[in-house]
C-alpha cells in the first residue's frame, strides 16, 4: 500500500512543471469576505479575496498580525463561517455545505495543522493519527494502524509511537499533527502557523517535511511569520488589510 | 481486534480521571442499589410473607360468640356462603417469663379431632397437638420469652390461679400479631388442658373463610350476618362481636398488608429520588467533562468527526459509568434487599426462604442504571458537541463578555472579608448551573432527612393525642367486675393513690337501620366527670350530667370504620340480646385502638343490665397531674398487691408509660428505616458535592497555581476549598429547611396513613433540622477534603502545563 494513493508521479517535478501540468485549480476562492462584530463595531477581516490553489503547490501566507491570515485559513477549512463569497474545492461549492457536511468534507479532503498542535492528550501518538482515519472509516482497522505507524515513520518519530503527546517535544508533537493531517490522504494540507511555537531548527525541519509532501503531490497552504519561508514555498501570498497580494 | 481510537480515548479519559469517574459510578450505584433493594425486598415480602400467609388459608372474619360446642362450626360450614369454619377457644392469661415477670398470653385451643384448617401454622420443633398439661408456644413468643421445648412454664388465669405446663412444641404462626409488636404471647393448648385448668370445654370464636368470587369487607360482613341469623341465633347462641382480622385490612389479607404496602411505597419513592439525585451528579460531571474537553471536541470536529460520532463517544463514557455502577449496584441491592427483608421478617415474624434476584427487578435496575445516566446526559452532550470548531478551538474561554449577576456585584462590594474567604464565596457562585444541581441534591437529601424526623415527631404527636384517653398512672382490670364503690375505696386505700375511678367495659355492636350489625365496638361506661380521660372534642360536647342516660360520645375511629355519624344522630347499640337507642352528643378524636363509644354509668347499665359493676380501675398518684414512670411502676406493684390480697383482682396492671413504650418501639423502627433511606440520599448528595468541588478545582487550576505562585501556603488553598464546601452545605441546609416545610407534612401524612390508617397531627422536627445542620456541615468538610488535598498538591509548573 502506498502512503499517498492519489499521488501522481510528481515528486520529481519542478514548480513550473507542476503548475503547467494542470489548469484546474484544487481550490478556488472568489470574492471572499469576512466581517466580525465586536463591541467597537464591525471589523472587516477579509475584503474580497480571490485566490486559486493548484495541486502540489507549497503556498505560504504571510502578513502582519491581525491582517487576516488565520481568518483566511479558517474560512478555507470551514472552521469559521464566511460573510460573503464562494469557495470551490475541485469544483465543489464548499461555501454552501452545512456544518456537518463541511466536517465530512474536511475529514476527507483536508489536513489541518494548528499552531498549538492540538493533539488529544490521553491518546498515544499512533492513536492520535489513527483517530482521524477511524472517524472517516478510512481503510480497514488493521490498515489504519499500519498506516499510522508508516506516517510516524515518515515524520521521523516512529520510535515514540506509544508515547502520549506530553512525553515528547513540541517539534515532535507538530510532526505528529502533520502525520495526523496526512492520515486520510487529503490532497490539501492547511497549516496555521505550524512553526510558531518551535525553534528555528525544528521549524526548518517542518518546512522540509512540507516541501517533501508537495513533491508527493500534496498542496500545502501555510500561514507563517517565518522570514526564511521563500526557501521552501513556491508561492508567497501576502495579506494586508484584508486583501491578498501575490508576492 | 483493533479498537477505534475514539473509543480508546473514552476508556483512557475515564481511567485518567479515576476519582471523578468513581464518584459518578458510586452515585449511580447508590441510587440503583437503593432501587433494587426496595423493589426486591418488596418481592421477597410478597413471596414469603404473603405467600406463607395465603398458604395457611387465612380467616376472612372472626365471630366472637357466647360459649358454643364445636358442632356449631360444622353447621355453619354447611352454608353455601361458607367455605370453611373452625371453632376456637381463646383465653387471655399471663405467662411468667424467666425474668420473673408476668406477660400477657393468648391461649388458643382447637377441637381435639381434625386438623387446623384455617390460619394454619407450621410446627417447627417438638410436636402438635399438645397433650394435657402441655403447651405449644408460637416461635417468636418462645424466643422472646426464652423458652424451649421441654421447659416448664407458669400460667396465671384471670382469677389468679397458677398452672404449670410443659412446652411440648414450637410453632410458627404468621396470623397472630407478633409478641414483639403487641406485647402478647401466643400459646396453643388442648381443650382438655383448659378443662384441667377449670375452664368449660367450649369454644368462643368462630373463624371463617367465606366462599365467593368477590370477597370484600361488605360481602364478608353480610355473610357473617346471614350466619348469625340462620345458624347461630336459631341455635341459641349469641354473637358478641364480628371482626375482620388485621389493622384495617381487607378480608384474607395479611394483618399489616396495607401498612407494609404504604411503607414500601414511601421507600420506593425515596429510592427513585436517590436515582434522580445521582442523575444530577451525572449531569454535573458530564457537563464538566464536556466543558473541560471543548477544545478536544473542536479538534475532533476539525479532523472530520461528525457531531453524531462525538456524541457517541460521550454516550459511551456515560454508558461505561452506568455499566460499572450496575456491577456494584446489583449485588449491593441484593444484599440490601436481604437485609431489609430479614429486618421485616424479624419484625413481622415470617421466614425469608431464599434471596434471589427476579428478572424484572434485575431488568429494572439495568434499565434505570443505563437509561437514567444516558437520558440525563443527553442535553449536556447535545449542547456540548454542537459547538463550532472555531469557537471550540479559538474562542472558548476568551473574551466572553459575561453579564455580572447581582450576587457577584454584591460579593465584589464586600471588603471586610479575607481575600481567601471572598474567593471561596465568589467561587461558589461562579458556575450557577452546577451549584444548582449540587444544591438540589443536598437540599432534597436534607428535606427528606428533616421530613423523616418530622414524621417521627408527628407519630409521637399522634400518640400524645391518644394519651388524652390514657390519662391514668395505673390501670388494673377487675375480671368479672366488682362494685364500683368497693373498687374505688380499695384503690384509694393503696399507699400513694390520690384518685381512683372505675370504668365499665363491654363489647357491643351497632344495630343498623336495615337490622344488620357492625363489627365489635368497645363500649365504655364512665363517670361524666372522669379525670383519667381528657377528651379532644371535635364536635358537639362531652357527656353531661343531665340526661346523660340517653347520651353517647363516639370517637373518630368509629366513623372511619362504620361510616358517617353526626352529632344529633340516633344510634342503636346492642350488648348480647339487649338493645337501646342513644343520642350522639359528641365526637372525640382518634384513639388508634379502634372504635369506642363512651356513655355514663346509667346509660351503660340500661344497655348491659349491669348496675354499679366496674371492669377496670384507673388511678392517679396526684389528683391533678400524671406521675413519672418510676412512680407509676411503684404504684402498680402496690395496687396489684392490694387487689390481689383483697381478692378483687389477680390481674397484672398497666402503667401509662408501658402502654406507650410498644408504640415508641414501632416508631423507632420506622424512623430507622426512613433515616437509612435519607442517609442514602445524603451519600448521593455528598458525592455530588465532592464531584462538584473537584470539577471547580479542575477549572480553577490556573487560579490556584497563581495563588501558590504568589505565596499561598497549602493550608490557605485547603481553606479556600473547605470554605467553599461549607458555604454550599450551609446554603443547601437553608434550602433544605425551606423545602422540608413542604416535604415533612407530606411524608408524615403518607407514613401515618400507611402505618396507622389515620389522619395526622403534624409536628415539625426542629431537632431533625439541627441534626441535619451537623450532618450537612460534616458532609461539606468530608466532601472538601479530597478536592482540597488535590488542590494543595498542585504545583505551579503543573498549572503552567494545564491547557
Amino acid at each position: 500500500m502506498s502512503l499517498f494513493e492519489t499521488t501522481p508521479s510528481v515528486n520529481t517535478l519542478t514548480k513550473a512543471e507542476s503548475l503547467s501540468m494542470t489548469n484546474a485549480p484544487l481550490l478556488e476562492i472568489r470574492n471572499l469576505r469576512k466581517n466580525y462584530q465586536t463591541p467597537a463595531g464591525v471589523i472587516e477581516a477579509l475584503r474580497g479575496v480571490n485566490l486559486k490553489l493548484y495541486p502540489a503547490e507549497f503556498v505560504a501566507v504571510v502578513g502582519k498580525s491581525g491582517a487576516g491570515k488565520s481568518t483566511l485559513i479558517n474560512l478555507i477549512t470551514g472552521i469559521d463561517t464566511i460573510t460573503q463569497g464562494e469557495i470551490y474545492f475541485r469544483g465543489e461549492a464548499v461555501h454552501s455545505l452545512s456544518d456537518e457536511q463541511k466536517t465530512q468534507w474536511r475529514g476527507k479532503n483536508l489536513g489541518v495543522v494548528f499552531q498549538f498542535f492540538q493533539l488529544l492528550p490521553t491518546l498515544n501518538l499512533i492513536e492520535n493519527i489513527k483517530i482521524a482515519m477511524d472517524l472517516q472509516h478510512f481503510l480497514s482497522p488493521l490498515e489504519r494502524y499500519e498506516r499510522a505507524l508508516e506516517l510516524l515513520d515518515l515524520v521521523g518519530i516512529k520510535e515514540h509511537a506509544n508515547k502520549i503527546p506530553a512525553k515528547i517535544s513540541g517539534g515532535q508533537q507538530q510532526r505528529v499533527a502533520i502525520a495526523r493531517a496526512l492520515a486520510n490522504d487529503p490532497p490539501l494540507i492547511v497549516a496555521d502557523e505550524p512553526t510558531g511555537n518551535l525553534d528555528s531548527r525544528t521549524a526548518a525541519e517542518i518546512f522540509d517535511l512540507f516541501s517533501a509532501l508537495t513533491k508527493q503531490g500534496k498542496t500545502i497552504m501555510m500561514v507563517t511569520h517565518d522570514r526564511g519561508i521563500e526557501k521552501w514555498a513556491y508561492r508567497i501570498i501576502e495579506i494586508s488589510d484584508g486583501m491578498v497580494y501575490e508576492k | 481486534m483493533i479498537l477505534d481510537a475514539r473509543w480508546i480515548k473514552i476508556f483512557k479519559d475515564i481511567w485518567s480521571n479515576k476519582t471523578r469517574s468513581l464518584l459518578v459510578i458510586m452515585s449511580i450505584a447508590v441510587g440503583v442499589a437503593a432501587l433494587g433493594m426496595i423493589y426486591n425486598a418488596n418481592r421477597i415480602i410478597q413471596r414469603d410473607l404473603y405467600g406463607q400467609f395465603r398458604d395457611g388459608n387465612p380467616a376472612h372474619v372472626f365471630m366472637v360468640l357466647s360459649p358454643f360446642p364445636k358442632e356449631l362450626a360444622s353447621s355453619v360450614e354447611n352454608m353455601r356462603e361458607v367455605q370453611s369454619a373452625q371453632a376456637t377457644r381463646i383465653l387471655a392469661a399471663k405467662i411468667l417469663s424467666p425474668k420473673n415477670k408476668f406477660e400477657d398470653i393468648s391461649l388458643h385451643a382447637y377441637p381435639p379431632t381434625g386438623a387446623v384448617k384455617i390460619n394454619r401454622f407450621s410446627i417447627e420443633q417438638g410436636q402438635y397437638p399438645p397433650r394435657v398439661r402441655e403447651i405449644v408456644l408460637e416461635r417468636q413468643s418462645a424466643q422472646l420469652l426464652g423458652y424451649k421445648v421441654g421447659d416448664i412454664v407458669t400460667l396465671k388465669l384471670e382469677d389468679g390461679r397458677l398452672f404449670q405446663l410443659t412446652v411440648s412444641g414450637i410453632v410458627h404462626d404468621v396470623y397472630e400479631m407478633p409478641f414483639s409488636l403487641m406485647g402478647e404471647a401466643t400459646g396453643l393448648v388442648s381443650i382438655d388442658t383448659l378443662r384441667w385448668m377449670g375452664q368449660d370445654p367450649t369454644y368462643n370464636r368462630l373463624e371463617l373463610v367465606v366462599s365467593g368470587s368477590r370477597i370484600d369487607k361488605a360481602y364478608v360482613l353480610d355473610v357473617a350476618d346471614k350466619i348469625k341469623n340462620r345458624v347461630i341465633e336459631p341455635a341459641g347462641y349469641m354473637v358478641l362481636s364480628t371482626r375482620i382480622p388485621g389493622v384495617g385490612s381487607n378480608p384474607g389479607d395479611h394483618w399489616a398488608q396495607n401498612q407494609i404496602h404504604g411503607f414500601l411505597l414511601i421507600l420506593q419513592i425515596m429510592s427513585v429520588i436517590a436515582v434522580l439525585l445521582s442523575g444530577g451528579l451525572v449531569v454535573n460531571t458530564i457537563s464538566a467533562i464536556i466543558v473541560q474537553q471543548v477544545k478536544q471536541i473542536g479538534i475532533l470536529r476539525a479532523i472530520g468527526g461528525s457531531q453524531a460520532q462525538i456524541m457517541a463517544m460521550y454516550f459511551l463514557n456515560v454508558f461505561i459509568f452506568g455499566v460499572i455502577g450496575l456491577i456494584f449496584a446489583i449485588p449491593i441491592g441484593l444484599l440490601g434487599s436481604w437485609w431489609l427483608a430479614s429486618f421485616a421478617a424479624h419484625f413481622l415474624n415470617f421466614n425469608v426462604t431464599a434471596i434471589n434476584l427476579p428478572w424484572d427487578v434485575f431488568l429494572l435496575q439495568v434499565g434505570v442504571g443505563l437509561l437514567m445516566p444516558l437520558g440525563v446526559a443527553l442535553l449536556p452532550i447535545l449542547s456540548g458537541t454542537r459547538i463550532s470548531v472555531y469557537d471550540a478551538i479559538y474562542q472558548y474561554g476568551l473574551g466572553n463578555i459575561k453579564k455580572v449577576g447581582r450576587l457577584e456585584q454584591f460579593l465584589s462590594r464586600i471588603r471586610l472579608l479575607n481575600p481567601p474567604v471572598l474567593l471561596s464565596l465568589r467561587n461558589t457562585f461562579r458556575k450557577k448551573s452546577r451549584l444548582a444541581f449540587t444544591l438540589a441534591t443536598l437540599t432534597l437529601a436534607g428535606a427528606m432527612f428533616i421530613a423523616s424526623f418530622s414524621t417521627y415527631s408527628s407519630l409521637n404527636a399522634q400518640i400524645q393525642d391518644v394519651e388524652r384517653y390514657v390519662a391514668f398512672d395505673v390501670m388494673l382490670p377487675i375480671p368479672g367486675g366488682a362494685n364500683r364503690a368497693t373498687v374505688e375505696r380499695e384503690a384509694l386505700r393503696t399507699d400513694g393513690v390520690a384518685y381512683a375511678e372505675g370504668w365499665m367495659l363491654s363489647e357491643g355492636v351497632i344495630v343498623k337501620p336495615d337490622g344488620s350489625e357492625s363489627q365489635g365496638i368497645q363500649l365504655v361506661g364512665l363517670p361524666v366527670d372522669a379525670r383519667t380521660i381528657r377528651p379532644n372534642i371535635l364536635s358537639g360536647s362531652w357527656l353531661t350530667g343531665d340526661g346523660s342516660a340517653q347520651q353517647v360520645v363516639i370517637n373518630q375511629d368509629l366513623i372511619n370504620d362504620e361510616g358517617e355519624f353526626r352529632v344529633g344522630d340516633k344510634i342503636t347499640l346492642k350488648i348480647g340480646d339487649r338493645k337501646h337507642s342513644f343520642n350522639i352528643v359528641g365526637i372525640v378524636s382518634k384513639h388508634l385502638s379502634g372504635a369506642r363509644i363512651y356513655m355514663s354509668p346509667s346509660a351503660f347499665a340500661s344497655l348491659s343490665g349491669r348496675h354499679n359493676d366496674v371492669d377496670v380501675v384507673r388511678i392517679l398518684a396526684a389528683p391533678d397531674h400524671l406521675s413519672d414512670p418510676k412512680t407509676q411502676d411503684k404504684l402498680a406493684t402496690r395496687l396489684e398487691e392490694r387487689f390481689s390480697n383483697s381478692g378483687l383482682s389477680k390481674e397484672g396492671s398497666t402503667t401509662r408509660h408501658s402502654f406507650f413504650s410498644e408504640f415508641t418501639q414501632v416508631f423507632n423502627i420506622i424512623l430507622f428505616v426512613l433515616l437509612i433511606m435519607a442517609g442514602l440520599l445524603a451519600i448521593v448528595g455528598s458525592l455530588g458535592l465532592t464531584g462538584s468541588l473537584g470539577i471547580n478545582i479542575l477549572e480553577r487550576t490556573r487560579e490556584i497555581g497563581v495563588l501558590r505562585a504568589i505565596g499561598a501556603a497549602n493550608h490557605a488553598v485547603v481553606k479556600i476549598v473547605l470554605l467553599e464546601g461549607l458555604v454550599v452545605s450551609l446554603i443547601s441546609w437553608i434550602f433544605g429547611a425551606i423545602t422540608s416545610l413542604f416535604s415533612s407534612p407530606i411524608l408524615a401524612a403518607v407514613v401515618i396513613y400507611a402505618v396507622l390508617k389515620t389522619g395526622m397531627n403534624f409536628r415539625y422536627s426542629y431537632i431533625g433540622l439541627i441534626i441535619w445542620l451537623g450532618v450537612v456541615l460534616l458532609i461539606g468538610v468530608f466532601a472538601s477534603l479530597f478536592p482540597a488535598r488535590k488542590a494543595a498538591l498542585l504545583q505551579v509548573r503543573e498549572v503552567l502545563d494545564y491547557e
